[in-house]
């Protein structure tokens, strides 16, 4: 399981344990639960940067119909494409559709975990038919994320080594081609995470932002080791997404 | 029930509250019942107050136009308290009002916030005693040396006054939130139904109550359905159901044990696998349960449907009706600005041929079961001309927009109509909007 997948886990199962708490003992006092907001608004902080790698979410509605009909992955100029490319693309259009639903299951999950939060400081305590019924939702919404994590993961190594591929494959059928080819840039990997800006953001807007807390000594190390002695220091508060980072990223709830 | 070659059509009666479209929270409209013969109407909102409605006796209008409902009376039924114990705020809103049967010129009804049921008398007065010997008429006693004669006290007639003083308080055996009453046909108790337990009262005694369902788990971690709704056979005395979270239904009989944890009849409709999505849980919760008045049937309301059983069939209901089937695909919009955990109620009409539940739009909508005809009426200030007949409204699910069809995406989904009441024996139905309630008549040919 991803990291990320044991993010969640961690997340639902501490949601899922207060909401039994809560209705075991409704006189506990929402105050004494708010410590526990600050790990769910890093969480969403984290999830935000993590897709922004992702399709825009703003135009994105759960809706298992229309997903047939999304924009699949950008054509190749050429267009007749081979049989085996057909069915690479017809691969990574899945592979999309997964990752969509992937990233409405993450939407959804940080939806209802604000709606946990929110419930707990409504006038008349918690209400805990309200409070089940959203658990089962984060329920549903954390089976899907995972059933697709695997998969999105996947694609996302995959993705290179088919494009890889496809590239190879496209050379060798169109050499005239490979000038433009070295400067299409759209179906590189990206040297950095782009920015789309989305209508409406997934996640609410009433959470602020919040960065991750990070290792000060760590940072900074990781900072030193991709810095040119001659550029300036600023560039040690950028996050690089690499895998020892995130490491380092998860505060403890 | 308007629509092809119907011979009853709906018409505007009146409407009761504020016209300021600033509607204050404590005057949003939480519970709407008649009395036994439908001339009283009861109402309760956020703010705690039961105001009561009273048909007017004297027929003085033409005979198209049935009596009005004026103010019979207005009091304060519950306050906000603050359980220090437990550091929680105690809601003073209305859950529910029930009516007793009248057994003397009194009316009594049972109302309910979270926490605490209240038995309250409405009482009429029309006449005071004057002549007293030993007080003068402004109440102070008088000098005992300036009494020379002795004099009987006569009843004089006055202004009809309507008193509502609290008789019992029954207090202090919920531990969740109380989400239904329902009187015994028996006239001696009622039950009182939280999220996780039943318990069942005597109107006399306020001190106790017997806990017949818990279905708390012994660890909370394991919780997978809480109580909906709950009430009593209209006729048997000894039966109750219990609907669910999980959009399931249960029938107990009290003779059969003292706890009735199990249910003797189990409600239950398969799910429809090709309509599984996130949402599936919320939307198959059951939001009222109201036995028929000839005892044979029970309806359920979840969020989408309004379903018919049969008492005699427990394998699935026997009729269902799409209330706003049109919202399906908009689950998700609906469970971010929460509407989807609205909890509509239904009811019947006196015969039991007919439905009603409320919609979004301040739409509701009748089903009428023996011709299988529905109607979509619409409670608006636009519409409340006196005798104006209420025309049908139809939605545009998707597709080309028929002319006066209104489209889903133009639904206003804080406009909802959530609690609705039938005359029990006329053709009269009470539907409260937000803060408005709105009495309509059908229309006598």
């Amino acid at each position: 399981m991803g990291l990320q997948a044991q993010v969640v886990e961690d997340l639902f199962a501490e949601s899922a344990s207060k909401v039994a708490a809560d209705a075991a003992f409704p006189e506990s006092s929402g105050a004494q639960r708010r410590s526990a907001r600050g790990g769910a608004l890093e969480f969403t902080a984290f999830t935000r940067r993590r897709c922004g790698q992702c399709v825009r979410q703003s135009e994105y509605k759960y809706r298992p119909a229309a997903l047939d009909a999304l924009i699949p992955l950008r054509a190749s100029p050429q267009t007749h494409l081979t049989q085996h490319q057909n069915k690479k693309v017809r691969q990574s259009q899945r592979k999309v559709v997964k990752m969509e639903m992937n990233v409405e299951a993450r939407r959804i999950l940080a939806v209802s975990i604000s709606k946990l939060y929110a419930s707990r400081s409504q006038r008349g305590g918690l209400r805990l038919h309200r409070s089940l019924l959203v658990s089962l939702v984060m329920k549903s919404a954390r089976d899907i994320y995972h059933s697709t994590a695997a998969l999105v993961e996947k694609a996302a190594e995959s993705c290179a080594s088919t494009e890889d591929t496809m590239e190879a494959m496209d050379t060798a059928e169109n050499p005239e081609n490979q000038p433009q080819r070295a400067e299409d840039k759209e179906n590189q990997s990206p040297k950095r995470p782009r920015k789309r800006p989305g209508k409406v953001s997934a996640v609410p807007d009433f959470l602020p932002e919040k960065r991750a807390r990070l290792e000060p000594g760590e940072e900074r190390h990781e900072a030193g080791v991709n810095c040119s002695p001659s550029a300036p220091c600023r560039s040690a508060l950028v996050l690089v997404p690499n895998e020892s980072l995130l490491n380092r990223v998860i505060p403890a709830f | 029930m308007a629509g092809p070659g119907g011979d009853m059509q709906w018409c505007f009666s009146q409407v009761k509250g504020a016209i300021d479209d600033d509607v204050a929270e404590a005057d949003i409209i939480s519970t709407v019942e008649f009395n036994h013969t439908g001339e009283l109407l009861a109402t309760g909102d956020k703010g705690g107050r039961v105001v009561i409605f009273q048909q007017e006796t004297e027929n003085k209008n033409p005979p198209q136009f049935r009596s009005e409902y004026n103010v019979y009376s207005t009091f304060q039924s519950h306050e906000p308290e603050f359980d220090y114990l437990k550091s929680l705020e105690i809601e003073e809103k209305i859950n529910k009002i029930r009516w007793l049967p009248q057994k003397n010129a009194a009316q009594f009804l049972l109302s309910t916030n979270d926490k605490t049921i209240k038995l309250w008398k409405i009482s009429e007065r029309d006449k005071r005693p004057e002549g007293y010997n030993l007080k003068e008429e402004d109440g102070r006693y008088k000098d005992p040396n300036s009494i020379t004669k002795l004099q009987v006290p006569v009843l004089i007639p006055m202004d009809l006054m309507v008193e509502a003083s609290p008789r019992r308080v029954f207090a202090n055996a919920h531990t969740y939130h109380i989400n239904s009453i329902s009187v015994n046909s028996d006239n001696e108790t009622y039950l009182s139904a939280d999220d996780l337990r039943i318990n069942l009262w005597h109107l006399e005694i306020t001190d106790r109550s017997f806990n017949i369902v818990d279905i708390k788990p012994a660890n909370m971690e394991e919780l997978t359905e809480v109580i909906t709704a709950a009430e009593f056979h209209p006729h048997q005395c000894n039966t109750f159901v219990y609907s669910s979270s999980k959009g399931t239904i249960r029938m107990c009989d009290m003779r059969a044990s003292a706890l009735c944890d199990k249910h003797t009849k189990l409600f239950e409709e398969p799910e429809d696998p090709s309509n599984r999505s996130f949402f599936s849980e919320i939307i198959s919760s059951i939001s009222d349960v109201k036995f028929s008045h000839n005892g044979r049937y029970m309806m359920t309301r979840d969020y989408l449907s309004v379903k018919i059983w049969d008492l005699n069939m427990e394998s699935r209901p026997v009729e269902t009706y799409q209330v706003h089937e049109y919202l399906r695909s908009k689950l998700c919009s609906l469970y971010e600005n929460d509407c989807i955990f609205d909890k509509f109620e239904c009811c019947w009409n006196g015969n039991d041929s007919v439905v009603m539940t409320g919609s979004y739009n301040n739409f509701f909508r009748m089903f009428e079961r023996g011709h299988r005809r529905d109607v979509t009426l619409e409670a608006s200030r636009e519409n409340s001309k006196p005798l104006q007949v209420l025309k049908p409204r139809k939605v545009c699910a998707g597709g080309k927009r028929k002319k006066d069809e209104i489209s889903v995406d133009s639904l206003d989904f804080n406009k909802k109509i959530l609690h609705t009441a039938w005359h029990p024996q006329d053709n009269i139905i009470a539907v409260a909007t937000t803060n408005n309630l709105y009495i309509f008549q059908d229309k006598v040919i």
